[in-house]
């Protein structure tokens, strides 16, 4: 009886035990058990004090940056620039900081609120599209130099935003319809063909030139993007592809010849990893097997970078980024037009002065692989900020000056990147869009279609 | 009975499995090219006809005034390289009944002549270019003036000297007086380095030469007379590159940098195994599929092995070399890899002109001999009668489709010539006269002067050091000459340098040819 009765009793300890070491600590037992801890080499974990600090930063280029009448944060620091991928990012930036208690939920409901006016009221172009660059104060088109534009579209930059869109339907479904409804206003007739390539379109000598500008990875991405919104995919998820070796490795670069087509080819961090960050590498709805080559390649390109800083000695982080002087903005990669770990400017001449260690690059590492070359980048990073305006750019390879322009792209990648780690893994649950939220609902009505190309009216288009 | 049968039946499984995974394992380690043989035996009346017409260029651009031929057709202007071309033509033509004894007499005669009287680039190495009517150093305008010197060029010339030297013995005096002639202290450094030299601001500047491939063929020039060679001979540095299933190697310092192209082509491999056999320069063995050179070897089936197989999975028949055409921009560099990109077509500043690439009948011809396959037969036929009465062999066919192009050269045609002699006589570089380890050595004009310490150009022009054998030993105590001795230290010189070192060579091909 007794022999019993300490049985049981010896049984509840454990249980009780087990139970503590799942739930104490705001569950970050039971988090890292179900989100695969025990195999991952990711960092998830809730964040410690001084991470904690390195999102407050981060969240101080939003603060300093927001246009009261917009809500829309400007591109890079005091530039009333925005693009559509900024915007995006300006959505995540923000969800990643009310779930790591940045913002309260009442400033969300506001900041957010702003957001879904502006992006609903956004002015589109002549073709119905969102443009390519915006004005953060008014919301209207513009060019560079801030003078009224119509410069066609960047399938990229709208796939950018569409997927921080579902995003925040996710994390905050009460708003889902609101958000439903920006997709709604948009025409998707020229962005995605038949065969699901996406097209993108800018001026030349005042003329739109209609174009695939999508390459390996980032076309993957922007696919994955409209997959989740329910758009057919197709060819943009097999872009063609041949192999370049760098450091005994194989990787896949676009096959499309930069000479002839004036797009670069490039491999770089961001497109690679953002896929890793956003779902794990396994986009919903997408073929395993694309998602298995998602994965592989990412390995590839985060291996080569590891691969330069053990062999070469020379601490690596490649992401585009962006200058206080000419070129401005910078691909900085891990193969390009050709050559390896090529640093391009905008204007395709190649500056290997201007390499850099590059802050968000160096975020999305070392969130997604927990070892001592990440934990080095991070160590030569962490400091590269502003505790009252932001993370910088990067550190120069060449020199280890400090890149001190600030963007809202750099910023909002260090919350993603902390978000990641907070949420102990992948940030979309799901991320598809629903069967019965108002957008289906909108899009399968036969009797008033929106006419925009939209998923469900493609679907009803090609029923006999 | 039926009990035995089933005893024997594992051992058979077992002796078949292994034999599969042998199979299996060779397959994935090598090249199908590697398995074809070059072609040897006496010409067919085909092949006499393709030497023939080759000829008819030399014919024709014969200038009487210097014994000399025109580097491109009707132009009166000709490099060291192309000059070598031309002594291959001749010897080609002798050997194969084209020319008699009599001829190539009259034409070498007159050559080596003009050889020994050029007006060198500041009084060191022949100029880069000279005008074949009056045998003046001349720019690329042919106008009078000097440019410079390019080292890979005087190591074809240096190759072709050695060669005519051996195969004929009588021209050896001639021959080892150009050599005396010349200042070797700018193109090679201690560790064997190649360097060319141009003007700048009517200053001569000295700039490292040569890219993998050509860097070692010229390299071998050098080598043949005696010079240590030591880094210009290592495949190092180089990457590879993937192109249709195979690891194509190429130089991997950046033509970003170094306004050098590190193009990729057949040339230079084909010229390797034509000459040399695929052997180190020294080695005076003779049979054909003992290859002391493995890398080289190696590396060229890899150069042959990926434009065979572009042209079966694109159908498009490939054999590139660098090559002139008949209209602007006149020269391109059609490339196997070149810059970043598989396939490249560019010009000298690196301009990207795609329509301009072609099927190189030099490089054909020469992949046709080296490499005795069904895709080199294509080549041969889609060459073979893509010639002129009395000009010689196109210099290409454009790959788009446009035809010839319609441009005749010494280079394409000599290069055609040596291929066939090949096909015939097997490596063209034969040892002939004396070995410096045989006993009863009689030493050349060449060799009596690199032992004698008391000969002051020796090292005011920095020539090599002859090697000493007890033949030479012999010779010397014989003649009463001081031998010059090798400093004892040769490693303070050139301490990063190895000779030895043995070169591993990378994985062949890629995955993609698998199931």
């Amino acid at each position: 009886m007794l022999k019993t009765l300490v049985r049981w009793l010896a049984c509840a300890v454990v249980i009780l035990l087990i139970a503590f070491a799942l739930f104490s600590g705001d569950g970050k037992g039971w988090r890292w058990l179900t989100h695969g801890g025990w195999h991952t080499t990711a960092r998830i974990d809730s964040l410690t004090p001084q991470e904690q600090e390195w999102a407050r930063i981060a969240w101080r280029y939003f603060e300093n940056n927001t246009q009261p009448q917009t809500g829309l944060v400007n591109g890079s620091d005091k530039q009333p620039r925005v693009t559509l991928w900024q915007m995006g990012d300006t959505l995540i930036a923000l969800l990643a900081a009310r779930e790591l208690g940045l913002v309260q939920e009442a400033e969300f409901d506001a900041r957010l609120t702003r957001l879904l006016g502006t992006l609903n009221r956004l002015t589109l172009t002549n073709t119905r599209t969102p443009g390519r660059l915006y004005s953060s104060r008014t919301a209207t088109p513009i060019d560079f130099s801030g003078k009224p534009a119509n410069s066609g579209w960047s399938a990229k930059d709208m796939a950018r935003l569409m997927l921080a869109l579902r995003l925040t339907a996710e994390r905050a479904p009460q708003y889902r319809e609101y958000l439903d409804k920006i997709i709604l206003r948009w025409n998707f007739c020229p962005v995605m063909d038949n065969e699901g390539e996406l097209w993108s379109s800018s001026l030349q000598n005042g003329k739109p030139l209609i174009r695939d500008e999508l390459r390996l990875g980032e076309s993957e991405y922007a696919a994955s993007a409209f997959r989740l919104w329910g758009f057919p995919t197709g060819k943009a998820f097999s872009p063609p592809s041949q192999n370049v070796i760098i450091y005994q490795r194989s990787l896949a670069v676009d096959a499309r010849d930069p000479r002839t087509t004036w797009q670069p080819s490039l491999l770089t961090t961001l497109p690679a990893m953002l896929p890793g960050l956003e779902f794990g590498w396994q986009p919903p709805g997408v073929p395993s097997e694309v998602q298995k080559t998602l994965r592989a390649r990412a390995e590839g390109v985060w291996l080569s970078q590891k691969a330069r800083w053990e062999r070469d000695k020379v601490l690596t982080a490649r992401a585009d980024f962006y200058l206080a002087q000419a070129p401005w903005h910078v691909e900085d990669t891990v193969w390009g037009n050709g050559y390896a770990w090529n640093t391009l400017g905008d204007d395709g001449n190649n500056y290997p002065r201007l390499a850099q260690v590059t802050t968000k690059a160096v975020f999305m590492l070392w969130a997604l692989w927990k070892t001592d070359y990440t934990d080095a980048l991070m160590a030569v990073t962490q400091h590269l900020n502003h505790p009252q305006q932001g993370w910088f750019e990067g550190r120069v390879e060449a020199t280890g000056d400090i890149n001190p322009t600030l963007t809202l792209s750099t910023n909002a990648m260090v919350l993603e990147a902390l978000l990641y780690k907070h949420n102990a893994g992948p940030l979309f649950e799901n991320g598809l869009v629903e069967d019965d939220g108002y957008f289906s609902h909108r899009t399968a009505d036969v009797f008033n279609p929106p006419g925009l190309c939209l998923p469900g009216e493609r679907a009803a288009r090609a029923a006999p | 009975m039926k009990l035995k049968f089933l005893l024997f039946f594992p051992l058979l499984a077992g002796l078949i499995a292994c034999w599969l995974s042998l199979s299996a394992a060779r397959a994935a380690t090598g090249l199908p090219a590697s398995e074809f043989e070059p072609r040897s035996g006496e010409l067919t009346p085909r092949e006499m006809a393709i030497a023939k017409n080759a000829w008819q260029y030399f014919v024709a651009n014969y200038q009487p005034t210097t014994g000399l031929v025109n580097a491109v057709n009707k132009y009166p202007s000709t490099t060291m390289w192309d000059s070598a071309s031309y002594m291959a033509a001749m010897t080609a033509a002798r050997e194969l009944g084209i020319i008699d004894k009599a001829e190539f007499d009259r034409r070498m005669l007159k050559l080596l002549a003009t050889l020994n009287k050029l007006d060198l680039f500041r009084n060191e190495l022949p100029n880069k270019a000279y005008n074949t009517i009056t045998g003046q150093k001349v720019n690329y305008q042919n106008k009078p003036g000097e440019i410079g010197f390019s080292a890979l060029d005087i190591g074809r010339m240096l190759i072709w000297l050695k060669v005519i030297k051996e195969r004929y013995p009588e021209y050896g005096n001639s021959i080892d007086n150009v050599m005396l002639g010349w200042n070797f202290s700018n193109v090679i450094n201690p560790c064997g380095m190649l360097y060319g030299a141009y003007l700048e601001n009517g200053q001569p500047k000295y700039v490292q030469e040569g890219r993998l491939g050509y860097e070692e063929y010229g390299a071998a020039g050098f080598s043949l007379w005696g010079f240590g060679t030591c880094q210009s001979s290592k495949p190092q540095p180089y990457e590879l590159a993937e192109i249709y299933c195979v690891m194509v190697p190429y130089d991997s310092r950046d033509p970003r940098m170094t306004s050098q192209h590190n193009y990729v082509v057949t040339e230079s491999y084909v010229l390797y195994g034509l000459e040399f056999g695929f052997d180190k320069p020294e080695d005076r063995d003779n049979s054909p599929r003992d290859y002391s050179h493995p890398w080289m070897k190696n590396f060229a089936d890899r150069v042959y092995q990926a434009q065979e197989n572009r042209y079966t999975i694109t159908g498009i028949l490939t054999a590139r070399s660098e090559h002139q055409l008949d209209k602007s921009p006149y020269f391109v560099y059609d490339t196997i890899f070149s810059d970043g990109f598989n396939w490249n077509t560019i010009t000298d500043k690196g301009q990207y002109v795609p329509n301009t690439a072609a099927i190189s009948l030099k490089a054909a011809l020469g992949m046709w001999v080296l490499w005795d396959s069904p895709y080199t037969d294509r080549l041969l036929d889609a060459i073979e009668n893509a010639n002129e009465e009395g000009k010689g062999f196109y210099e290409g066919l454009y790959e788009n489709g446009d035809g010839p192009i319609k441009e005749f050269t010494a280079n394409n045609n000599g290069i055609m010539l040596e291929s066939l002699l090949f096909k015939k006589e097997g490596k063209l570089l034969q040892f002939n006269t004396d070995n410096p380890k045989n006993r009863n050595f009689a030493p050349s004009l060449w060799d009596k002067k690199l032992v004698d310490l008391f000969e002051p150009n020796n090292t005011l022009r920095n020539r090599p050091f002859l090697n000493s054998t007890p033949a030479v030993k012999t010779w010397c105590d014989q003649t009463g000459t001081t031998m010059r001795t090798k400093p004892a230290c040769q490693a303070c010189q050139c301490a990063s340098c190895n000779t030895d070192e043995p070169i591993k060579l990378p994985p062949v091909t890629a995955q993609c040819l698998k199931p």
